[in-house]
């Protein structure tokens, strides 16, 4: 059954429609990899399923129910910007998410911290872009959610870190969850996908598993990207 | 949820606030040792800052209250704040109860440091005491309003509540539909232009609802002698053309005018319907840049 169903959605930035017609069905248990090129719709999408933006046509359910109270409970997700205030510490921000998600972790949390090696007290304003996105990525790992919607969760990050990152996510991730990955550092992630989406501006272009790429392209998902978006071969 | 959100509200908003505060104490009490001590002008200079910061923490509050809405809700926090599984609606409610708390606490503060230090520096015996309270119970027999000092004060009291909540609904309002992802591309002007637009619309109602609806306080005077105040069920601009005719015929003034109330009457249900509407546009039309 579809822990994610997407019916004829469809959203517009003034004229510009971000997102056509879309439908997809998603099934818990699987690491989906989001991918296309800027400007494609990837995080307008996330954040429809995250609960951020309301003003859009079609249908949209998570476990059945358009995003709301339910949905948020039992999605965690990481958005492309920082979003904790400066004075935040990352004891602040378990104290809001244990506060809030009856699915929090603290003891993951501060182990994870330890892992990354971040400081418990140091304010956000003081870490580097990095270090911030260590810390919103250990909030919502350390999460037991039905859901994960990744939006460039390694994009401004050096290659070790993104070894760490990975690891930490697999670790992590239960298997009877699903988590959405967008990305456009294929090459380094494509080994945990399951299935990938290729998005290209609003309009599915493919929807398959990796594995089935892998035999009948002959291609890496991120060689076909590059094909597929690079070249506009038809598929 | 709701109190979860109120306490973390307060948290963000507590590392500000009370040590605006705490300035203002501060001044306060240089004043007062200082003129103790016959420093003269430190004393004079503390005691004009204090009364300056009295009115502005109010000013500081409100502005820190209303930037906080902006910035929890529409900037990157935003992605924390829509996505914490509570009914859209509580955030706004819960943003209303603290800063209204902040607010009033802050004209609480000024109004009690003020007092007291009036009362340390120019009230320095009975006697001076029992003058200030002559001259005010002097001044509500002259206006009659001595039968109604009790309703007087409530009244006061609960329009100054009453217009923080109104101000607090106003720029809400403006930032919440400034943020609509049809006005993104106007940035900050976008609340801007909408807190114009929505106030040049309220004053239209206020002066319609004083001048044309059919409720008003009749004044009454002699001379510089007011007489009364009556409840009266006739419009405001009624009785400016006629006192305006009649002055045109007899060259006269006249001894009695009515101010409309209607609007007053109106504010509570502008606030509930603003606010109504703010907490509509959060839940369904949300849609953080």
């Amino acid at each position: 059954m579809s822990i994610i169903e997407i019916q004829n959605l469809n959203k517009k930035f003034g004229s510009n429609a971000v997102l056509n017609d879309l439908s997809l069905n998603l099934e818990a248990g699987k690491i989906i990899g989001l991918l296309g090129p800027n400007g494609c719709g990837k995080s307008t999408l996330l954040k429809i399923m995250a609960g951020l933006t309301s003003d859009y046509d079609g249908k949209v359910l998570l476990d059945g129910h358009s995003p709301d109270m339910h949905t948020k409970a039992i999605s965690s997700y990481l958005p492309e910007k920082t979003y904790l205030s400066g004075w935040m510490r990352p004891l602040d921000a378990f104290d809001i998410f244990a506060d809030f998600y009856t699915d929090f972790d603290r003891v993951k949390a501060i182990e994870m911290l330890r892992q990354f090696r971040l400081e418990e007290k140091m304010p956000t304003k003081n870490m580097s872009k990095g270090m911030q996105e260590k810390l919103q990525l250990i909030l919502v790992m350390a999460r037991k959610s039905k859901i994960y919607l990744l939006d460039e969760p390694m994009g401004g990050v050096d290659p070790a870190t993104r070894s760490s990152i990975l690891d930490v996510t697999l670790k992590q991730y239960s298997e009877d969850a699903l988590m959405i990955f967008a990305t456009h550092l294929i090459a380094d992630v494509e080994k945990i996908f399951d299935s990938v989406i290729f998005l290209g501006f609003g309009e599915l272009k493919l929807f398959e598993e990796v594995d089935v790429i892998r035999e009948k392209y002959g291609k890496s998902v991120d060689e076909l990207f590059r094909e597929v978006f690079a070249c506009s071969v038809s598929l | 949820m709701f109190s979860k959100l109120v306490k973390h509200e307060f948290r963000a908003t507590a590392r500000i606030i009370p040590f605006v505060y705490l300035v203002t104490i501060f001044l306060a009490l240089v004043h007062v040792i200082t003129a103790k001590l016959n420093l003269g002008a430190v004393s004079k200079i503390s005691l004009v800052l204090m009364v300056l910061m009295c009115f502005a923490q109010v000013a500081i509050a409100f502005v820190l209250v209303i930037w906080r809405y902006y910035k929890n809700l529409y900037s990157p926090e935003g992605y924390l704040t829509h996505t914490l599984p509570v009914h859209p609606s509580q955030l706004l409610w819960s943003k209303l109860l603290v800063g209204f708390i902040w607010t009033a606490l802050s004209y609480l503060v000024g109004a009690v440091v003020f007092v007291g230090v009036m009362m340390a520096d120019f009230f320095k015996s009975a006697d001076q005491l029992a003058e200030i309270s002559k001259i005010y119970h002097a001044f509500l027999a002259q206006t009659g309003l001595d039968k109604y000092e009790a309703a007087m004060w409530i009244f006061v009291i609960g329009m100054m509540l009453l217009s923080i909540v109104l101000l607090l609904t106003e720029a809400y309002f403006a930032i919440t539909v400034g943020n609509l992802s049809k006005l993104h591309s106007l940035g900050i002007g976008g609340p801007i232009l909408v807190y114009f637009a929505e106030y040049i619309s309220l004053q239209i109602v206020a002066t319609v609802a004083t001048l044309f609806i059919p409720l008003g306080i009749r004044i009454t005077s002699s001379g510089n002698e007011l007489l009364g105040f009556k409840l009266v069920t006739q419009n405001m601009f009624s009785q400016i053309s006629t006192n305006f005719n009649s002055a045109g015929a007899s060259g006269a003034g006249t001894d009695s005018g009515i101010i409309g109330i209607a609007y007053y009457i109106l504010i509570p249900f502008i606030m509930v319907g603003l606010l109504c509407w703010t907490a509509r546009i959060i839940t369904r039309h949300t849609s953080v840049k």
